[in-house]
């Protein structure tokens, strides 16, 4: 699997403490948020959120149109910290 | 200023921007004409429950509802069990499905006394319902537009909370309205969402929940000419950080769904007290409480407040956060206090459990700490060390009784605690359905067929008439039956997931399907009837 996502699921796991969810249980393409898949809510977005931004240093200036899809999924948000040059840490 | 009851009037140019939905600008023009084409479309309903979350469909919706004369009950939220308990209440409940086609027939006057109605959960748990008339929506707007109209002339208004509560609907969408600002149509969740769309100079419409969660953010280039923060107060390292992002200083609004916005102040850094609107009246009564002259009539807040000589106040707790215990007034407030100062307490939220005697029981979420102790000591021995602890600082009458350790404090959105679900937490004698059919489908398997007979315990008084299974209960009962069924030795549960697919009420007759994964550590379960799939989760057992 892409390294990316992967560390994007341990980030979700760690920073929305989801202690009994194991990373490599969240699907790349299963939504993160509404009832369909992992079921998140607006305040787990607004932590992921911030975990993201301190992860990956996302400057706002960059962000472009419809942000939400870009958090839509795991694979979604990979793609989105790679356009706009997020350093891993 | 336009009146709201006059609105159909307003001297806008058909091509003025009402507001924004993703490119596409929405004109004045374009408002009066889907208004009159909703007004005539739905002219046979009398009573509706508008659950629109498009802001733009709302407003439509609401204006050609009231110059119908319809009654308008403004839904809370999109929950399947909010529109459930509203479903039987109204003719119908109007969702972003209702499109209206545009009509030749134009927009009506509204009469000034049409009321509409909220839900508000209410301090003691119980969902109330408060009307408030247009007339009092107008003279609040009025006083707003008095103390910011001129430096806002024309900014664009934005939010992060819903126009479907109180503080949403004046300031995101009817205040920007009557004044002619144009507004956004969808509810911005994300920080980047939020910064995404923000034009230079915007209103900016949001609450602790996000003013909290700031982390990682770059300075605004452009800073909004506004920010506004209402739903609980903010703390100051959020005021101070939100200051330093977004270069101006958050203007906090104080006020209750019955009355709208009462005060306001500039969080700019010095202890700030609160300033009433133009026009409004603060007294302080004999008990101590808020006592508010607006709209021509007088209004006693539950909230306590001390007067400064200029007239400005300072908040000073809830009255009903006062309690009656063991025959001694107990301040809550107090109680949370130290118990939130004491060492393994990260927070703590206390309340009154109405029995035969009212308890004061805590919520409590440790510290790292805190955890370690929990985890050694168990919850009753922690629970005991905490309250020697705060006995130092409290009267006997003061030291909860129960106690109940979470990860996390229930919240409702805007950052304000649930007293629902907290004593919820509690509930620890939960009626349980008769069993029609039991079958073991494994070690770890079981399917239990239920029946919610109408006067099980969950089905009296939440929402009357509208008898509706609580999502804590489903869970309990999964514990429950794991326990007497699948022999787990369970704890109480801390954590735990659910799904809801569709509500469970009196008369459903759904099937428990029960889960042990050993390797895992977790128990699913599924409450379902053939093809209906009610709910379905996961509790941790660690």
């Amino acid at each position: 699997m892409d390294d990316l996502e992967s560390e994007l699921k341990r980030l979700i796991v760690s920073a929305l403490m989801l202690e009994d969810l194991a990373p490599e249980d969240i699907g790349s393409d299963e939504a993160l948020f509404g009832d369909a898949g992992l079921g998140l809510d607006s305040i787990d977005a607004l932590e992921l959120g911030v975990a993201i931004r301190k992860t990956y240093g996302i400057k706002i200036e960059t962000v472009s149109d419809e942000v939400r899809a870009h958090f839509a999924t795991v694979r979604a948000l990979a793609a989105f910290i790679r356009s706009n040059g997020g350093n891993a840490p | 200023m336009t009146p709201l009851a006059r609105l159909h009037a307003a001297p806008f140019l058909p091509d003025q921007v009402v507001a924004f939905r993703g490119g596409e600008r929405l004109t004045w023009g374009r408002f009066k004409a889907e208004v009159g084409g909703a007004a005539h479309e739905l002219a046979a309903c009398r009573s509706v429950a508008l659950a629109c979350q498009d802001s733009w469909r709302f407003a439509v919706c609401l204006f050609a509802l009231l110059s119908n004369g319809a009654s308008v009950i403004v839904a809370a939220n999109t929950q399947p069990e909010t529109l459930a308990a509203l479903a039987g209440e109204v003719d119908r409940i109007i969702d972003d499905g209702f499109v209206p086609s545009l009509g030749e027939w134009g927009m009506a006057p509204v009469a000034d006394r049409m009321l509409l109605q909220f839900h508000t959960s209410g301090s003691t748990g119980a969902a109330k319902r408060i009307g408030r008339s247009l007339a009092q929506m107008d003279m609040e707007i009025a006083a707003l537009e008095s103390l910011w109209g001129r430096q806002l002339a024309g900014a664009p208004t934005l939010a992060t909370v819903p126009h479907q509560h109180v503080y949403g609907l004046t300031f995101k969408l009817l205040w920007p309205l009557a004044a002619g600002r144009p507004f956004f149509t969808r509810q911005h969740d994300l920080w980047e969402d939020v910064l995404a769309d923000l034009p230079p100079g915007a209103i900016l419409v949001t609450s602790p929940s996000h003013l909290t969660r700031l982390g990682g953010l770059e300075p605004v280039a452009h800073s909004p000419r506004l920010v506004l923060s209402a739903g609980a107060p903010l703390p100051e390292a959020a005021a101070a950080a939100a200051r330093g992002l977004l270069r101006v200083p958050v203007t906090e609004i104080y006020g209750s769904t019955e009355t709208g916005a009462v005060a306001t102040r500039t969080r700019d850094g010095r202890e700030g007290a609160w300033s009433a609107l133009p026009g409004y009246g603060v007294r302080r009564d004999g008990a101590g409480l808020l006592e508010l002259d607006a709209f021509g009539q007088t209004v006693t807040l539950a909230d306590r407040i001390d007067l400064e000589a200029d007239g400005r106040f300072h908040l000073r707790g809830r009255a009903d956060r006062i309690a009656k215990i063991e025959g001694k007034r107990i301040d809550l407030d107090d109680v949370e206090r130290i118990l939130g100062a004491l060492e393994g307490v990260e927070s703590a939220s206390v309340l009154v459990l109405e029995g035969h005697q009212p308890a004061l029981a805590a919520v409590v979420v440790p510290s790292d700490a805190g955890r370690e102790h929990l985890d050694r000591l168990g919850a009753f021995r922690f629970s005991r060390l905490l309250r020697k602890a705060a006995a130092a600082g409290l009267e006997p009458a003061g030291l909860p009784r129960r106690w109940r350790f979470v990860e996390t404090m229930p919240m409702a959105t805007m950052g304000k605690r649930r007293a629902r679900d907290m004593a919820a937490l509690f509930e620890d004698a939960p009626r349980l359905p008769p069993v029609s059919a039991l079958r073991s489908t494994g070690a770890d398997d079981v399917e239990i067929d239920l029946q919610l007979d109408p006067d099980l315990f969950w089905f009296q008084g939440h929402f009357p008439g509208h008898p509706i299974l609580p999502g804590v209960v489903q869970v309990d009962w999964a514990l429950h039956f794991a326990r007497t069924e699948l022999m787990l030795d369970l704890p109480a549960a801390r954590e735990f997931q659910i799904k809801f697919k569709a509500v469970m009420t009196a008369g459903d007759t759904p099937t428990l399907i029960l889960r042990h994964d050993r390797a895992k550590g977790r128990l699913t379960f599924e409450y379902r009837d053939r093809a209906i799939r009610y709910s379905s989760g996961t509790v941790y057992l660690s």
